[in-house]
């Protein structure tokens, strides 16, 4: 069973109300990273994503600069494959009403500061690392954006200018139990204005979003034991059930029964019997059934529903034929049923299993020779 | 190659192994095809698909045998069962001939007795 959780943590690392008339020029350093570590079993997703907003009213012209580091801390074990993808991009949005008057300048840089056996790419594509590894390793990867904003309005402009960054590492790993992560830019945001603006804000807010796809261990809720292969071969013969961790809602199987070996007998009343009878056991064909009260039911797609409370009726019901009774045995019978037909008796079958019930028919006993008759037995089980 | 029954599904608790059912097990599509036919002769056939399999199995068993599918029935006749065929093939199934009848039918050696049980089954292959 696969469970994907999705949780998002948005904080506003800082808002600076620009005083007129100063210059822009601030230094923010700040790490987003999970407050814990965070045991992951098999993470699909994680992402930091930085919004930097800067609203600038009557703003003259100058420069922003703006350094962004993303790092990956990982931990990876030697023996199991991994397949790591890490995208940053920056994306730059301009709604400035003279845009003529904007241009933007970015250089992109990468350092790799991990083992040989990684791969580095510009950043501009999607790092992607697939591959075995072949020794414990323990790394950062590193990715240095900087862009300059240049700016050069009119002083009569309206600028809002938003520059997003997002590192997004998408991580397959694959046989692991436990996969610690910690995603973290560290911005530096530099801006120098040539004039002085007289309103400026500059807001930085990070989105950190991670997805978490979690294996359920499905052996914590099936209780199902295989047998050994020196089981089975007695296993269909034999009374051996392989039951595992049961949950209640069914009835348990119980262990299995003494067979033994008994003539049929029927004795009344239930609990102290007075009266008995001893007849032989019967022939084959008898029959053991059982009648459960249940729906089955077909949709109009033809889907098959089956239901039945456990509370509803069930019945088990025992049909035996005993043959060649002779002229007492006979008698015997008649006169036991004279008196506990329709009532409560024991029954001691041929197996020495004894079942309380009723017989819930009138045998016939036929005569097919001399000494020699046939009765039938229905015997319902109380429950 | 040994059958399996497992309930209840898909929270397995409790299997029992089973020794092959006899021949002439019959196994089939739930499909329904209806045929009319117009005045002139025109034959017009109407298919209802349905992506169940219906089993009939008639296992021959051990009165200990009997005894341990006469309780699992008892306890999962109402949950819908895994079973693994003689074949190989796994399906999820339910039970669905009501009621069950166990027939002493005749005697064995080394068991006193072989007990017969019909079971109908229908479900679906699992992967």
């Amino acid at each position: 069973m696969t469970v994907r959780v999705t949780q998002q943590i948005v904080e506003t690392l800082v808002v600076i109300p620009l005083v007129s008339g100063s210059n822009l020029d601030l230094d923010i350093s700040t790490t987003v990273a999970f407050a814990v570590p965070v045991d992951i079993v098999s993470p699909v997703e994680d992402s930091v994503a930085t919004a930097i907003g800067i609203t600038e009213t009557l703003i003259d012209s100058g420069q922003v600069d703006v350094d962004i580091n993303t790092a990956i801390a990982f931990d990876m074990f030697a023996g199991e494959p991994n397949e790591v993808n890490i995208k940053t991009s920056i994306g730059i949005t301009n709604k400035a009403f003279d845009t003529a008057a904007d241009s933007l300048t970015t250089s992109v840089g990468f350092t790799n500061e991990t083992a040989d056996n990684f791969v580095a790419d510009s950043l501009t594509t999607t790092i992607g690392i697939a591959e075995e590894i072949l020794a414990d390793l323990d790394g950062d990867l590193s990715a240095n954006i900087k862009t300059v904003l240049q700016l050069n309005n009119s002083t009569q402009d309206i600028q809002e200018q938003a520059l997003t960054t997002s590192l997004v590492l998408n991580s397959v790993m694959i046989d692991r139990e436990f996969f610690t992560d910690t995603l973290s830019i560290v911005l530096t945001l530099v801006a120098e204005l040539v004039e002085p603006p007289l309103f400026d804000t500059v807001s930085i807010i990070d989105t950190l979003t991670v997805q978490v796809e979690e294996n359920i261990d499905l052996t914590t809720s099936i209780g199902f034991r295989l047998a050994s292969v020196a089981d089975i071969g007695s296993d269909t013969c034999q009374y051996a059930p392989q039951i595992g961790t049961t949950t209640g809602e069914y009835a348990a199987i119980p262990a299995a029964p003494v067979l033994g070996h008994a003539i049929l007998t029927l004795s009344y009343p239930v609990g102290s019997p007075t009266t008995s009878v001893t007849l032989r056991n019967p022939q084959f064909g008898n029959l053991d059934t059982l009648t459960y009260n249940r729906i089955n039911r077909q949709s109009r797609g033809g889907k098959l529903i089956v239901f039945a409370d456990p509370d509803w009726p069930k019945s088990r019901r025992l049909e035996f034929t005993v043959p060649t009774l002779n002229q007492t045995q006979v008698d015997d019978l008649l006169a036991f049923l004279a008196i506990s037909l329709g009532l409560p008796i024991t029954l001691t079958d041929w197996q020495n299993r004894n079942f309380d019930g009723v017989i819930t028919n009138e045998p016939q006993i036929i005569q097919v020779g001399d000494c020699a008759s046939t009765a039938n037995f229905i015997f319902e089980m109380l429950p | 190659m040994t059958f399996h029954i497992s309930a209840p599904f898909p929270g397995l608790e409790t299997t029992t192994y089973l020794p092959n059912p006899a021949l002439s097990d019959v196994r089939k599509r739930k499909n329904q095809v209806d045929v009319r036919r117009a005045m002139d002769g025109t034959m017009r056939t109407y298919l209802k698909t349905n992506n169940d399999y219906e089993f009939n199995y008639t296992f021959n068993l051990t009165r200990a045998k009997g005894l341990e599918l006469l309780e699992f029935i008892h306890s999962y006749f109402r949950a819908t069962w895994s079973i693994l065929d003689h074949n190989g093939v796994r399906w999820k199934v339910n039970l669905t001939n009501n009621p069950w009848q166990f027939i002493s039918d005749r005697a064995a050696q080394p068991v006193i007795e072989i007990v017969g049980i019909p079971l109908v089954f229908e479900g679906v292959q699992l992967p």
